[in-house]
Formats: structure tokens, C-alpha cells, sequence
């Protein structure tokens, strides 16, 4: 073979590798999973990804946890600043007594009924299921933790949760929507969050309520979304429930690969040329960017965007006033919402103070579960992963005492049954809570103005 | 899993087409001007630059921290002389450093060597810049203009503008300059190139820096419009790039501005015309179709 032809064969099946890890990936993630490996960096664990905290006193032992997270790759900034929100948890509120009235933990030091602190190890899992499945192997077979969290991106928690089901050690989830996750007859996962089933049910009632006080006149929607496991549950658990709602879906669900787009521009005309009275998007964050200039550019603004989470509740979206206001998205914190849940304004001020980042939809689960986690560690008295099993299993909090506006107890697919959404609509770079209407703080501007009225 | 291709109807999408060709054009011309700069390296130093995206992402960075106030909050269209003469001086330095290491070694260790550049730069982008998307506002062509139903965000039609222009200046150097003529000489036989007194080596690194002042004028304005992430942004463009040229014919500068050209056309009208989910879809049906019956490129006319 000349070396003319072996360069156009490699550089052939480099375009496919590169053009096959961009369209599968890692897959996705349940609440803003990411888009997987780069098709470059794969490779095995270095191990060293991470730190460590903890602990203390020289006559504690150390309760260790696993903590299989995105630290690079298409949600990296997600992951880091769920890092963030966990050491704090580890070094502010569990290690140290912090005095934050109802919730657990916060009024003694470590975890005083195995006389142990807390230590956490950190693990990169780039949003790749097989990398994540790696570092919960490394973390517990090397690292010896007593317990896994994580992983963010659903289909890395999956995988994860596999390891941890293997291994017979706990693995608690605070962060994935995949309705799949607590269905799959697990006995060693728990998920303390909401699944994107309970938060899609939540925009529908939300729709139907619209419609009976404010005739609002809610027939339609269309359904655009990111294609890994993340955007392409959403979008057909949407499609689901708009059928059960008495919605049509005159658009969509169009996919996309959130790795590779550079422009939705077409995609946005076939749904303006359908108009819907709601778009719902599932997108990261750089897509979302990208779809909401190109709607923009094109003059399209649909009654209303009902986003599912994800890139439209990142900080560096919402903060960009030009694309986000009015936009609507479901979440579990809404900036307003300590005006009718003061605790929440506490528990957010610790937080920004601690942690230099405000809650988001994503963070307040992934601190406020951490928590209420240790707690049941705690109320085990052990690290007996058995022992654990059954102190998770009959965990029963109010809303106030996990730091999230939902208690936790779980259900025999060990889904937390109490855990429920807000929906939240951004203006002027904060995000409002209009629904549930009787913790809602502020109205929904429906329909949103025009581009040119705004 | 239900497939719907919409032909039945095709009809009521025919109103689409003026505003997807208009973005097509566009894109089109933003895609050609990534993609030449990967056609002259690979055309005349046969080596496949796999860190294209990369040196992309580096003008595009650099776009950002300079108007966000790091340079005194420059204006993007300062940047693009700037960015030009900046990836130049990297890439001929590349050359130097790097690829001129490797030129008469195995492949694979030129592939190697080019995958490497690939993990320092994007790794070295995270860790400068960290996992974020960073976008840039204040842009002096910011907004839009709608006339007659077809809409067009002003950053991306002056992209493709400077795009056109900075192609023109490409091939007029390539076909009136002595050092044009010299590439164009090394890229058809380097051998007889060297035997006629070229510096072949000195023509390998100025391609290097060619190639890369194009991608870099692309990246300064592309950074206007489009979110930059470190990992992301590589990955969508060397995509891009390397569709375009495989389309065009590997090699072929104007082989790649026409697969670039094409790829926008086939993924807007695909997306409009078709199930539009299928939109990256149709432009690998169209990639293949290509290898298949036409090997060599749709338009490899054997320059460079």
C-alpha cells in the first residue's frame, strides 16, 4: 500500500472513530449526563483524579465514600462544581457542626455513632459508562470505600450501581432522572432525586393547571433533544405523557448530537413551521446556548420553552440574560423559593458562602442528599454495608432536615417517593418559581414576548 | 422506534428552503475555510493534522480572554490579523518542533505525533481555562437582520465574508507567489521540488503556518457565535474539516471548500426537506456515496 493510500485509509477511519464516539459517547445522563468520551483520551484510570478530605482527629476512624463524578469531558463544569458542593458537605457541615437548625448532621461533628469521620475520594468517569464502571471497581476493590455516590450522568450510574450491586456496597444517587435507574430490581441503589418521569409529569400538571386559571389555551409542543440516553429518555417520556395528557406533539422529537452541532438553525425552522404552544428541549449546555442564538437569529419565540433541566439551569446560561429570560425549565430550587421556604435561604447562604456557588437545580440534590446519606450511615451505627442497606432503607426526612425541598423515604424500587420538582421560569438572570402555585413565589410570563419586543 | 423520512409531505417544506440554503451558504463558507487549512497540510506535507480543531480552539480562546477585557475588551475583528499571525507562528514552530521530527519516520508515529498534539493543546485549554463554556457578547456585529422571511445573525454572515476573502487571499498566493508556486511544486513531488532548489523543508513549515493562519481566522470569528468548550469545540470542527476534505478529494484545497460547501447544503436541506434528526446522517450517506463512486473527491482536479 503507497503511503498516499495508507493515509487516506487511516485518515478515513479516523473520521469514522471520531464520527462514532461523537454520535454514542458515554451516552448520557439522566439530569444533563454528558456526552461521552472524545474518541482521543480514552485510556485507563490514573487514579489520581481526586482529593481527598477529611478527617480530623487522631482517635477518629474514617468513614470512606466513593465519588464517581464528570470532571472533564462535555459536563465537566457540572462535576466540578458537584465536587465542590461535596467537600463542602464533608468538610462544613458533617466534620464540623455548622448551625443550620433543622438539618441533619449539622449540629455534631463526624459521624458520632461509628466515632468516625468522613473521607471522600473523587474519580473522573469523562461521562464514559466504561470509565465509570472502572473507577467504582478501582474505588472500592483498591480504595476499599464503604460507600459509591454518584455518577450525574445516568448511563455512568448505571453502570456504577452494577459495580456496587456486585460488590454488595451502597451506592446512593442524587443527581440522575433516568426513570430506568429504580427499575431495574437493584438492592443496593437508592436514588434520594426525582426521575425525569415524576419532573415531565410535573410540566404537564403544570400545563393543565395553566390552562384552568389562565386559559392559557396549551394544546401543543414539540420535543427537540440531544441524543444520548439523557435527551433521549426525556424526549420520549414527553412524548408519553403529552399522549396522556391530551397534547399533541406537532414536532419532533428531533434529536441531535450535542458533540458535533455547530447550528440548529434548520431543525428550529421545522418547529416554527409546526408552532407549538411549548417547546420542550433536552439539551446540554453549549446546545442550549446555540439553540437559543439561532432562535434568535431566525425571530422564533414559542409561547413558551419548558427545558428539562440541564444546560438551561447551568449558571453561565442563566446568567446571560439576552438568551435565558423568560425560558421555563423544571428544577428542585428556584432563587425565590426561600421567600416561602426560609430554611432554604439558609441553607443557600451556607452554601455560597462555603462553596462560592449559589444552589441550582442540580447542586441543592447533590448536597442536601449527601447529607441526608451520611445521616443514614450514621443511624446505621456501622460500616457494615448490610447494616447501611437497612438504615437507607427505612430512611425517613422531612423536607427541611435533608436541606432540599423534598423529605426522602423510599419506595420498594428504592426511589425516593417523596422527592417532586419546581418549575422555575428565568428573568433578569434569576431563576422564579412559578409552580407548584402554592410555593410559588412569582407568575409566569405566558406567552413569552417576541425577540423584538423583548 | 418509528423512522419517518416526511417525502410524502415534502410539499408544505418547499417555504424552508430559502432560509436553509442561506444558512447552508453560510456555514458553507465557514466550513471551507477550516477545512482548506487541513487540505493544504495534508495535501503538500502528506501528514493528517489531527490536532486541527485543536489549533482552532487556541484563536478561539484567545478571542475570548482578549474581549473579555484581558486586551482592554479588543474588538474580535483586531484579533483576526492577530490570531493569523499568532497560529503561523505556531504552526511553523509545529513544524519545526515536531512534524519535522517525524517527516521520514513510520506513519504511525506521524499520527502519533499529531494525536499528541491533540491531547496537550485540549489539555492544556482545561487546564488553563478550565471545563467551561465560555461565550463572547458585546460583539460590534451583533443582532441580526429578517428581510422576506430569511433571517441572518450578523456574526455568522460576516464570518463567511471574511471566510470568502481569506480563501481568495489563500489561492492567490498559492497560484501568483513564488512561494505559492513552491508549495504547489513540493505538494506535486517534493523530490524534484528539492532537486530544483526548493527548501522543501522551509515550504513544509510555512504550510504548516498557512494552514493554520487560515483555521486561526476561522476561530477568531467562529468564537463570535458559537460557545467555546475545550473538548467540544475540537471535536465539532476537526469533524467537520475532516468530512469536508475527505469529500473534496484528500488534498485538494479546493476540493475541501467545495466538501465544505457541500456538507452545509446536504445537513440544511436534509434537515428541512427530511426527518431532520437524520441531518449528520445524510452528509455520512453523501461521505460514503463519494468513496464509493468517486473516489478521488468531488473535486480533485490534482492541485493543491
Amino acid at each position: 500500500m503507497d503511503r498516499r493510500r495508507w493515509l487516506k485509509t487511516v485518515g478515513v477511519g479516523a473520521l469514522a472513530g471520531l464520527a462514532g464516539c461523537s454520535g454514542s459517547g458515554g451516552g448520557g445522563g439522566g439530569d444533563g449526563g454528558g456526552g461521552g468520551s472524545d474518541g482521543t483520551d480514552g485510556g485507563g484510570s490514573d487514579g489520581t483524579d481526586g482529593g481527598t478530605t477529611g478527617s480530623g482527629g487522631s482517635e477518629m476512624g474514617t468513614f470512606t465514600v466513593g465519588a464517581v463524578y464528570p470532571f472533564s469531558g462535555a459536563v465537566a463544569e457540572t462535576g466540578q462544581n458537584i465536587r465542590s458542593f461535596l467537600q463542602s458537605a464533608v468538610d462544613d457541615v458533617i466534620n464540623s457542626s455548622a448551625d443550620l437548625g433543622p438539618l441533619v448532621m449539622s449540629g455534631e461533628e463526624g459521624l458520632p455513632n461509628l466515632g468516625a469521620n468522613v473521607e471522600i475520594l473523587f474519580a473522573d468517569h469523562r461521562s464514559d459508562p466504561a470509565q465509570g464502571r472502572a473507577e467504582a471497581e478501582r474505588l472500592v476493590q483498591q480504595e476499599g470505600v464503604d460507600l459509591l455516590v454518584g455518577a450525574y450522568n445516568s448511563s455512568v450510574t448505571s453502570t456504577v450501581s452494577q459495580v456496587a450491586e456486585r460488590e454488595q456496597i451502597p451506592h446512593v444517587n442524587f443527581e440522575s432522572s433516568s426513570p430506568d435507574l429504580t427499575e431495574r430490581g437493584l438492592n443496593w441503589f437508592w436514588r434520594t432525586g426525582p426521575s425525569d418521569r415524576t419532573y415531565t409529569q410535573n410540566m404537564f400538571t403544570f400545563f393543565t393547571e395553566l390552562n384552568e386559571q389562565m386559559d392559557a389555551g396549551i394544546e401543543s409542543v414539540a420535543i427537540i433533544h440531544e441524543d444520548t440516553e439523557f435527551g433521549s429518555i426525556s424526549a420520549e417520556t414527553q412524548e408519553n405523557l403529552a399522549e396522556e395528557n391530551g397534547l399533541e406533539v406537532v414536532a419532533g422529537p428531533i434529536s441531535y448530537t450535542a458533540e458535533s452541532v455547530s447550528s440548529l438553525q434548520s431543525q428550529l425552522q421545522r418547529i416554527r413551521q409546526a408552532d407549538p404552544d411549548v417547546l420542550l428541549p433536552s439539551s446540554y449546555l453549549r446546545d442550549a446556548q446555540i439553540m437559543m442564538n439561532d432562535m434568535e437569529t431566525l425571530g422564533y419565540s414559542p409561547p413558551m420553552i419548558m427545558a428539562q433541566n440541564a444546560g438551561f439551569n447551568q449558571p453561565s446560561f442563566v446568567e446571560n440574560q439576552q438568551i435565558s429570560n423568560f425560558v421555563c425549565s423544571r428544577s428542585t430550587y428556584a432563587d425565590d423559593l426561600p421567600e416561602n421556604v426560609p430554611e432554604l435561604g439558609t441553607y443557600n447562604d451556607f452554601v455560597s458562602e462555603n462553596v462560592g456557588t449559589a444552589f441550582n437545580g442540580v447542586y441543592i440534590r447533590s448536597w442536601g442528599g449527601f447529607i441526608s446519606t451520611m445521616y443514614a450511615v450514621n443511624e446505621a451505627g456501622s460500616a457494615d454495608p448490610s447494616a447501611i442497606q437497612s438504615a437507607v432503607d427505612g430512611l425517613q426526612l422531612d423536607r427541611l432536615e435533608t436541606g432540599m425541598p423534598y423529605g426522602i423515604e423510599f419506595d420498594d424500587n428504592n426511589q425516593n417517593s417523596l422527592a417532586s420538582g419546581v418549575l422555575l421560569q428565568y428573568m433578569d438572570g434569576s431563576g422564579n418559581s412559578i409552580w407548584p402555585f402554592e410555593l410559588a413565589a412569582s407568575e409566569v410570563e405566558y406567552p413569552a414576548p417576541s425577540w423584538d419586543e423583548r | 422506534m418509528v423512522i419517518e423520512f416526511g417525502l410524502i409531505s415534502l410539499g408544505g417544506r418547499i417555504g424552508l428552503i430559502p432560509q436553509a440554503a442561506l444558512t447552508a451558504l453560510v456555514f458553507g463558507f465557514i466550513y471551507a475555510l477550516v477545512a482548506a487549512g487541513l487540505a493544504l497540510i495534508w495535501g503538500v506535507a502528506d501528514i493528517v493534522n489531527f490536532a486541527h480543531g485543536e489549533y482552532m480552539l487556541i484563536a478561539m480562546y484567545v478571542t475570548a480572554f482578549v474581549t473579555a477585557g484581558v486586551g482592554g475588551g479588543a474588538s474580535p475583528l483586531v484579533l483576526v490579523p492577530v490570531n493569523a499571525v499568532l497560529l503561523f507562528v505556531l504552526g511553523y514552530a509545529t513544524y519545526r518542533l515536531v512534524i519535522s521530527k517525524v517527516m521520514d519516520a513510520p506513519m504511525l508515529a506521524q499520527i502519533f505525533a499529531t494525536f499528541a498534539l491533540v491531547l496537550i493543546i485540549r489539555y492544556a485549554a482545561l487546564f488553563i481555562a478550565g471545563p467551561y463554556t465560555v461565550s463572547i457578547d458585546n460583539y460590534l456585529f451583533d443582532g441580526q437582520t429578517r428581510l422576506f422571511g430569511v433571517a441572518v445573525s450578523h456574526p455568522e454572515v460576516f464570518t463567511a465574508l471574511v471566510s470568502v476573502a481569506a480563501l481568495g487571499v489563500l489561492f492567490a498566493f498559492l497560484r501568483s507567489t513564488r512561494t505559492g508556486k513552491a508549495i504547489r511544486a513540493t505538494a506535486q513531488d517534493r523530490e524534484v521540488a528539492k532537486v530544483m532548489g526548493i527548501d522543501t523543508d522551509h515550504i513544509f513549515g510555512l504550510t504548516w503556518g498557512i494552514g493554520l493562519a487560515a483555521v486561526g481566522v476561522a476561530g477568531t470569528l467562529v468564537a463570535t457565535f458559537s460557545p467555546i468548550h475545550p473538548e467540544l469545540t475540537p471535536t465539532s470542527w476537526t469533524l467537520i474539516a475532516f468530512a469536508s476534505v475527505a469529500l473534496g478529494g484528500f488534498g485538494s484545497v479546493l476540493g475541501a471548500v467545495a466538501g465544505g460547501i457541500v456538507i452545509a447544503f446536504v445537513e440544511n436541506l436534509g434537515a428541512v426537506l427530511l426527518n431532520p434528526s437524520y441531518k449528520e446522517l445524510y452528509v455520512f450517506v453523501v461521505f460514503i456515496g463519494v468513496l464509493l463512486f468517486k473516489p478521488e473527491g468531488i473535486l480533485n482536479w490534482g492541485e493543491s
